[in-house]
């Protein structure tokens, strides 16, 4: 089968503004995720996770490879019809309300107003945010307001789900509710790829893991396969990134 | 088309419920009462200096809604990355860009209807009050020069939008859109003024001339929406100059967001 | 303690900024004493910098000017405006007529004030012109004008010219007509006065107007019989190479047939210069 999500030799680089200089962001990156896998997508800051992520929602483009989900670029604009996203540090019009950001993520999608009524007050009650869906988002706390992209993210019953940084920025009691948010989609049988630097999350609820560090993907294995050399995967991690600084230098 | 519509109706609940739309409407009554007290000074011309000082300050207040509520929420969303959460959806990015015209142009008539309210109830007032100089005042050329006030001022949101989508801050999409209004509003009397000479024999550089007029086709000529002195005086106005300083306003307006689709269609999001 | 203190800091503060305005204030009047303050930029700069308010900036001129006038109302100094002062005050006025040519309270000042107050009639009267051209339904502006120049300058014709057309906008208004009659009868155009009443009452009669017709009439009848006499002293002029000494003299050499009368009651006569005139003054007398 072929694999959902597809990031093959991509690289990308950007303009520094101030010296023309180009910077590289991403060397040649390749990785892939079934359908109805958790993909955990593990990395130092700064090291590409982020515009990788971009790459899959087409807000950035590749100078070079191919970026794919369920087979049709995602330069394609009905594909994200079936992706529904979660960005890092989330930022929403600000006046407007829960209720109101659901409404224009499900009609942005297509989705007829009952259907919109019915999955928004599904997910309002799952991210807890119920008694707060008809407050402006201003008033929201940071962990509110990522529960509530969590939502926005959701509201279309997309197929394939992009989570950059879900866990960042929540209590205790927030990671658990997205943890458990992921395994329910699991449970589903939806694809969810998301990136965290939150090593204990990941080894709970992923089924694949993918390193990358400046740039360079450098590791892509089920979870299973890995944690059987009987290390954690906090030193895999560490290992891997490691490995890497010291060829760069 | 679902799309377009839900983005300009999210953009239009987000502007309205921002405090500058309030402040400005604040503001607005506040003119109202300056007008009231202004035209009531003079000796003669009440009427005219009435619908001068409603003419002008919807003007006004629109250029300040314009700058500061219209293009800032379009090159906010880009600075403030919101707009991953509309890009993330089925829209295509000209989508976006007059989805996002059609909530900040509706931002702004909506606010100006209110507006030409509160002005055409301060000139009821003087009206009732000097009924003897307001024999020449009609309230259709009034209405007309609000209805291309407002066309003036959507197409100084439209060469906003353009320069938001490559600028990456909106500090200096705000400052370019400024720019661009004044040399705009002020392009065809200086035109004027530098053809006189010439007409009477004297000199002035060709080069300058040619700078000017190329300035004039470039930069949205928004003499052409300025009426005011028509609508002041109830001089009569054709329905055919009317007309065609819209169709103009639309065009413009219409270029303007092509080129923006266009260049938004290759931008990048970081 | 610390209350007492909270409390009075910020009032010092207040007193502080006060005074300290205060202090500057003063400084910015010295400063505007030194500078002459009677200074207006070139209308082209304003229609320019109004950026399509031009309505707005002719007002805000026309009221600099106005609250300047009111404010030198309290002055005690002998003349009350001086002459460059009132200079300034036409410069504004034609600034703000340059930006919105159709205000009329500039041109109203002008004629108010100027006129009257500082005697700039011709300097006035090119503003009234202006705005009488441009002004074209009004009646107002080209009486002022026409008045102007019939009383203050003395230039019959031009005032004929602009009388004429106050009458023609304001549909026949008798005061108008009559001045413009006058007007060019004082202007020695004794002719031009004739036809101009023939064809206000040509006007009338085409739009029914019946009132006023009777006054005209009777004006019209007085001019002939000048005009008559004044014919007759062109040919005793051209016969005996003299101008007659009275009308009586006419009569005598039968150049004139008869002694027209005058319907305002008076009696005609030719003052020193030659000129044909009667009694009455083309006002009724009471006999």
């Amino acid at each position: 089968m072929d694999p959902i999500i597809r990031v093959h030799d991509v690289s990308k680089s950007f303009r520094d503004n101030l010296s023309a200089r180009k910077v590289k962001a991403l060397e040649s990156i390749s990785l892939s995720a079934e359908k109805g896998e958790v993909y955990g997508f593990l990395g130092p800051n700064g090291a590409g996770k982020s515009t990788t992520i971009k790459l899959l929602l087409n807000l950035i483009r590749p100078d070079s490879g191919s970026v794919t989900i369920a087979g049709r670029s995602v330069e394609e604009r009905e594909l994200r019809r079936i992706v529904g996203f979660l960005p890092e540090n989330p930022y929403f019009y600000e006046h407007l309300t829960a209720e109101e950001l659901l409404w224009f993520g499900g009609q942005a999608s297509g989705m007829k107003g009952s259907e919109i009524k019915e999955r928004s007050m599904m997910l309002l009650e799952k991210t807890d945010l119920l008694d707060a869906r008809k407050r402006a988002i201003r008033t929201y706390s940071k962990g509110m307001v990522q529960r509530a992209g969590l939502a926005l993210a959701l509201v279309h019953d997309p197929e394939v789900i992009i989570l950059d940084e879900p866990m960042s920025g929540l209590d205790p009691f927030g990671r658990r509710m997205v943890s458990n948010l992921i395994i329910d989609m699991k449970k589903a049988g939806k694809t969810v790829f998301f990136s965290s630097h939150i090593l204990g999350d990941i080894e709970k609820i992923c089924d694949k893991v993918g390193i990358i560090a400046e740039g360079r993907l450098c590791l892509e294995d089920s979870l299973t396969n890995l944690l059987n050399y009987g290390a954690t995967l906090e030193d895999i991690f560490f290992a891997e990134v490691e490995k890497i600084s010291v060829k760069g230098n | 088309m679902k799309a377009l519509f839900s983005l300009a109706a999210i953009t239009f609940k987000e502007g309205i419920r921002s405090r500058t739309v309030y402040g400005i409407l604040i503001f607005a009554i506040f003119l109202m009462f300056l007008n009231v007290m202004i035209s009531g000074m003079m000796m003669q011309d009440v009427a005219k200096v009435a619908v001068d000082m409603a003419l002008s300050s919807l003007n006004f207040v629109g250029l300040l809604l314009v700058f500061f509520a219209g293009v800032n929420l379009f090159s906010k969303d880009i600075e403030r990355k919101t707009i991953y959460m509309v890009l993330a959806r089925p829209i295509s990015r000209s989508r976006y860009i007059l989805g996002k015209f059609a909530g900040i142009s509706a931002i702004i008539v909506f606010s100006l209807a209110i507006l030409a309210i509160f002005e055409s109830a301060s000139i009821v007032i003087m009206k009732n009050g000097y009924p003897a100089q307001f024999l020449r005042f009609s309230w259709s050329a009034l209405f007309f020069s609000f209805l291309l006030t407002l066309i003036s001022l959507i197409v100084v949101l439209s060469t906003g939008f353009l320069f938001a989508s490559f600028s990456s801050t909106s500090f200096i999409t705000l400052v370019l859109s400024i720019v661009t209004y004044l040399i705009g509003s002020s392009a065809n009397e200086v035109k004027a003024l530098l053809e006189v000479p010439h007409d009477i024999g004297e000199r002035t550089s060709p080069l300058l001339l040619y700078c000017v007029k190329a300035a004039c086709y470039i930069f949205p000529n928004l003499s052409l929406f300025d009426i005011k002195t028509e609508a002041a005086h109830g001089l009569f106005v054709p329905l055919s100059y009317i007309l065609s300083s819209i169709f103009y306003g639309i065009l413009y307006s219409f270029v303007m967001l092509s080129l923006s689709c266009i260049i938004f269609k290759r931008r990048e999001f970081p | 303690m610390k209350r007492l203190l909270q409390l009075i800091c910020p009032l010092l503060l207040v007193l502080i900024l006060l005074l300290a305005h205060n202090l500057a204030t003063q400084m910015q009047k010295q400063l505007r004493k030194t500078s002459d303050i009677l200074y207006t930029p070139p209308a082209d700069f304003l229609k320019i910098s109004s950026l399509g308010n031009k309505g707005l900036f002719s007002d805000y001129l026309f009221l600099k000017v106005y609250t300047f006038y009111g404010g030198t109302l309290n002055r005690n100094s002998k003349p009350r405006i001086r002459n460059e002062e009132w200079e300034w005050m036409i410069n504004v006025l034609h600034n703000a007529t340059e930006l919105d040519p159709f205000f009329l309270d500039p041109y109203y000042f002008a004629n108010a004030f100027l006129v009257w107050e500082a005697g700039m009639v011709k300097e006035s009267n090119l503003l009234l012109e202006k705005g009488s051209r441009k002004r074209e339904w009004d009646q107002l502006l080209p009486f002022y004008v026409g008045f102007n120049c019939y009383y203050f300058l003395n230039d019959g014709l031009k005032a004929f010219r602009f009388l004429s057309e106050a009458s023609r906008r304001s549909g026949g208004n008798q005061l108008y007509e009559s001045l413009a009659a006058r007007a060019a009868y004082n202007a020695d155009k004794t002719e031009f006065a004739i036809s101009y009443l023939e064809d206000r009452i040509r006007d009338a009669e085409l739009h029914g107007r019946k009132a006023g017709v009777a006054d005209i009439a009777k004006r019209l009848e007085s001019m002939k019989a000048m005009r008559e006499i004044e014919l007759a002293a062109e040919s005793y002029r051209k016969v005996f190479g003299r101008r007659p000494a009275d009308i009586a003299e006419l009569l005598e050499k039968k150049m004139l047939g008869s002694m027209p009368s005058d319907p305002y009651g008076g009696f005609f006569y030719m003052d020193s210069n030659g000129r044909v005139r009667t009694t009455s003054d083309m006002r009724s007398v009471k006999k």
